[in-house]
């Protein structure tokens, strides 16, 4: 602009601020910085602001239009989406994954999620505010006890107290559940009474007395109705009303899951199985084409096994009508040993396919 | 149906779709290792994030905040 500063050509300015901005170079600039912008934005978490990341996209949308080079509804939808790595928000992101009209719509689908994104926000703000404010009976050295007002001593040593009780009712519930018997009352402490506060840490449970099934302890104040019941292997064990119904409910379960196994068995070909019992998709055949580096114990439903396996992204192809896909499911396990391959729906959903 | 929603590029995007098959309850369809060549000439599809948590407690956070 500065040469036609001094001959005052506003015309001719105009004109050359019209050709540079309007010229190809200039546009194919906004372009790959739009698509840039699309690609490599994200959305971590709360502590950004969603609406901020909304208007990123808004504007990238709109300089890719202006160049003519527009983006489809759904495109646009699924790059927002893309870009969201916060866990909290990823149920909406599902139901936004499962609708036509959020899925057709940037307008729609990016509205509901800012909503959710900030209902979201809301309700975490006054859980920290509870923790603050909540008793902190961690142990404390002697000066520090010292340096605490009488009023704040009297609270911790109630908290304690609750957590002390809380904790003798449920040593004891176990101590009766094991040995099928009403507990005797503690002998009062002999001797030195100073050994009476030591002696609260001696009381807690040897592991060998714990209950072999930790169901056991979901309920432990109804003790007149508890029921003993034989388990398979001829072992008795105690159970709570509640407790009771729980394992007979995963009894089932496991029944319907081992069914599911015994079907699956007489088929060992190279197939995936939908299995949303399963946490993570599980390959018995594909190649592995990376690893994180981070690694799990890998376990069947009957709990056996225990197989150390890396998490890694596996490709298996598919053969449709039309062609040959390459399918990459990332987080998963490779483990030709096994007989199947199972697929969970719900990491699928994370993903951008669902069923 | 199992659809995945393709992004591919900015410009090109589209749906999928792999047709379920079932034997009793139990739905599947059916994979294989690709060969080399294939990795280096079909289209991939990306099936999972690369982040997943299946014990995170934000699942039910989430789930409660919806419900709202």
């Amino acid at each position: 602009m500065r040469r036609f500063k001094n001959a005052s050509n506003g015309r001719a300015a105009y004109l050359a601020l019209d050709t540079h901005f309007s010229g190809g170079s200039f546009k194919a600039l906004k372009v790959k910085q739009a698509n840039e912008i699309v690609r490599n934005t994200k959305y971590t978490g709360m502590s950004a602001s969603f609406e901020t990341y909304r208007r990123i996209f808004t504007d990238a949308y709109l300089d890719l239009a202006e160049a003519n080079q527009p983006v489809s509804d759904q495109g646009k939808v699924l790059h927002f989406l893309d870009g969201i790595t916060c866990p909290e928000l990823q149920s909406a992101i599902n139901t936004v994954y499962t609708s036509d009209r959020y899925l057709n719509s940037f307008d729609e689908a990016s509205t509901y999620l800012a909503g959710i994104a900030v209902r979201l926000r809301n309700r975490k703000q006054p859980q920290s505010t509870r923790q603050v404010n909540s008793v902190d009976t961690r142990p404390r050295s002697s000066k520090e006890w010292r340096a605490l007002s009488k009023h704040e001593q009297d609270a911790i040593r109630k908290a304690r107290r609750n957590e002390g009780g809380e904790r003798k009712i449920s040593a004891m519930d176990d101590d009766r559940k094991v040995k099928g018997n009403t507990p005797k009352a503690d002998p009062k402490p002999k001797g030195d009474p100073n050994l009476k506060s030591i002696s609260k840490f001696k009381g807690k449970p040897k592991k060998k007395q714990q209950p072999k099934r930790n169901v056991a302890s979901v309920e432990s104040e109804d003790v007149e109705e508890d029921e003993e019941v034989e388990d398979e292997d001829g072992e008795e064990e105690v159970y709570t009303p509640l407790a009771k119904r729980f394992a007979q409910t995963k009894r089932v379960k496991f029944k319907a899951i081992y069914r599911t196994i015994t079907a699956s068995t007489s088929h060992p070909g190279d197939r995936v199985e939908l299995d949303s019992h399963s946490d993570h998709c599980i390959f018995a055949v594909g190649k592995v084409m990376m690893s994180t580096g981070d690694t799990f114990k890998v376990f069947g439903y009957d709990g056996k096994g225990g197989v150390e396996r890396s998490v890694s992204t596996v490709a298996v192809a598919h053969d449709s009508p039309e062609c040959t896909y390459i399918l990459m499911f990332h987080q998963s396990f490779y483990d030709p040993k096994i007989v199947n391959s199972l697929i969970n729906p719900n990491q699928m959903w994370r993903g951008r396919s669902h069923c | 149906m199992l659809e995945i929603h393709h992004a591919g590029t900015t410009m090109n995007s589209g749906m999928i779709e792999i047709p379920l098959k079932s034997r009793g309850y139990v739905s599947f369809f059916d994979i294989r290792t690709p060969t080399d060549e294939e990795l280096e000439t079909c289209v991939y599809l990306e099936m999972t994030q690369e982040t997943w948590i299946p014990d995170s407690e934000a699942f039910e956070e989430a789930e409660e905040a919806a419900m709202e």
